[in-house]
């Protein structure tokens, strides 16, 4: 509790940037090089931006300072590098260049990021394996750490009740659960993945994006509830700027895979929504 | 539920046995000549002979005649007598078929346990340089004709002069090189299908890798169209290995099938046939009884 009120940062990101090349066959890569070296004749175009060119630029350095028991939103158009970014945090995605802090321990090489930083992801449905019983997806992450004490002193009954599901349905097939049942599951095993003692960080990639407006507004309050219960962190990645607007502390804009402004909740509403 | 399903596949099973054998009999019925059309350009026979061989045979009889009398010869246990051996079909095809199994099933069992880990590595390393190398090689196999390889298999023997016609390696490596492409193929796709998904980037997030991974996580997800594919080379069995057969000079169902054919010998010609549907259906209903196994979804549902 005492993190809500401390403003203490919860993570850090400097100069982050990912790149990606074009994976192309050989032929078409000497093609491109063609075409690039004729505009490089007409246009004079250096071999230092043709190179630039020559990679996709997913990420070109964020920084982000994020502090402790907060909402962070960010928005953006598609392609603007939002998910990118959250996978980059969370560990799934490599960066190219830059540092992610959590806390004061660094989330790069990211094998150990998945304890404190955890992705809930686009389509919590497909984001769960459909051979696996609910119990067994919520102790998978467990299963993997290997801890033998965390695992025991976890119940599945009580990570259920967590986010309101009934325990009865621990030993059916994640694939047979509702969608709303779906995205409350995705949402305890991302919670039962992180250290249960200490602060973490929650990351919603367009998580409620998918789901009516009853099941969703279920989960921004059992998000809410959750929030101020686990001092966690959210990042809340959207389209939907009433969205980012109603749950976030901050929102952040994200266009061309750096972050181009950012603002408290406040100045925001009164804007309409989706931008 | 699941009896409901097996007397389900019961039914299935002997709605196919009667269709294929009526079918068969009926195409060899339409085929041209009979297993004593050469006697007949014979001048040393009388036709007085003939037509003693033809009754003692039952060429005479109607088609449908012939079905019954070889419905009742298969109560026996002997479906017909093969003309050219004077024996019961049954008989002739018993050590024909353990020679086949021999051959087929060593065969089955290396191209799988190569396919599934080559498989799994090549999919890890996609579009690494592991994967490049399998590629190419499976290209370059999918391309050979079986006949090339079984050719080439016949030049080792005849230059080495290591391989007695009865050593079973040359054959087997012959049918493993050439069922090994496709299931390479098929592992591999099935394997980067799942590994893509947002489930198997879940299992990543919370740092499961390497073989724990790839076995333990992607391999089950994956296994549905696999089982499905392990199911027909089982069905394949008696029938994928004629042409080797033929060509090696093993002396299994193979080269007795193309003789029987080209005799006309009638009932050793429908029992091989039947043989192979047996294992047809056999292979599908095994495929079944594993993805009832492996796949909890399919349990829950019967």
């Amino acid at each position: 509790m005492d993190s809500l009120n401390s403003p203490r940062r919860a993570l850090a990101v400097h100069g982050l940037t990912k790149t990606y090349h074009a994976q192309r066959s050989w032929l078409s890569l000497k093609r491109i090089e063609f075409n690039w070296s004729l505009c490089a004749r007409s246009k004079k175009i250096d071999s230092a931006r043709m190179s630039y060119l020559s990679v996709v630029h997913a990420l070109r350095g964020v920084d982000l300072e994020l502090p402790a028991g907060k909402t962070l939103a960010i928005v953006g158009p598609s392609g603007s590098g939002k998910s990118t970014l959250a996978r980059c945090i969370a560990g799934l995605l490599q960066p190219t260049s830059g540092e992610i802090w959590f806390g004061d321990q660094s989330l790069l090489p990211a094998r150990a990021a998945h304890r404190y930083v955890q992705l809930v992801f686009q389509d919590p449905g497909a984001s769960l394996n459909p051979r696996f019983t609910v119990a067994d997806a919520l102790l998978e992450p467990l299963r993997a750490a290997q801890s033998s004490t965390r695992s025991s002193c976890f119940s599945v009954a009580e990570g259920l009740q967590q986010v309101g599901l009934p325990a009865a349905l621990a030993n059916r097939l994640t694939s047979q659960l509702s969608g709303g049942q779906k995205a409350r599951l995705a949402v305890a095993r991302a919670l039962a993945a992180l250290d249960p003692d200490g602060p973490a960080i929650l990351i919603l990639d367009e998580s409620l994006g998918s789901m009516d407006l009853c099941v969703r507004a279920q989960m921004i309050n059992l998000l809410v509830d959750l929030q101020d219960q686990r001092a966690l962190t959210y990042i809340l990645i959207s389209h939907d700027v009433s969205l980012a607007a109603h749950m976030a502390d901050e929102i952040a804009v994200m266009a061309e895979g750096i972050i181009v402004k950012r603002e408290p909740r406040v100045s925001w509403t009164g804007i309409s929504p989706h931008v | 539920m699941f009896r409901r399903y097996l007397l389900r596949r019961l039914v299935h099973v002997i709605v196919l046995f009667a269709g294929i054998s009526a079918f068969s009999f009926v195409l060899l019925e339409l085929a041209p000549g009979d297993f004593l059309g050469e006697a007949k350009l014979n001048p040393q026979m009388s036709p007085a002979t003939l037509a003693a061989l033809r009754e003692q045979y039952g060429l005479n009889k109607s088609l449908g005649q012939k079905y019954l009398s070889w419905i009742g010869s298969a109560a026996r246990g002997e479906f017909g007598i093969s003309f050219a051996y004077n024996l019961p079909v049954s008989k002739i095809l018993r050590p024909r078929v353990s020679k086949t199994l021999q051959l087929t099933l060593s065969s089955l069992l290396l191209s799988w346990f190569i396919a599934v880990p080559l498989g799994v590595w090549s999919a890890a390393a996609h579009n690494g340089f592991v994967d490049r190398a399998v590629g190419v090689a499976i290209s370059a196999l999918l391309a050979t004709p079986d006949v090339v390889l079984a050719c080439l298999a016949l030049l080792m023997a005849v230059r080495l002069r290591a391989f007695h016609s009865a050593n079973p390696v040359l054959p087997v490596a012959v049918l493993t090189l050439g069922a090994l492409p496709i299931l390479l193929r098929h592992v591999r796709a099935a394997l980067l299908d799942v590994a893509n998904q947002p489930f198997a980037q879940v299992a990543r997030a919370n740092g499961i890798s390497g073989a724990g991974l790839w076995f333990g996580c992607l391999l089950p997800a994956a296994v549905n169209p696999l089982t499905s594919l392990f199911g027909l080379s089982v069905a394949g069995l008696i029938s994928s290995s004629l042409l080797v057969e033929v060509l090696l000079g093993w002396p299994g169902v193979g080269p007795l099938f193309v003789e029987a054919i080209a005799a006309r010998d009638f009932y050793l010609v429908v029992d091989s046939v039947m043989l192979s549907a047996l294992f047809l259906s056999g292979g599908t209903f095994l495929a079944d009884i594993l993805l009832y196994v492996f796949d909890p979804r399919i349990r829950m549902e019967l």
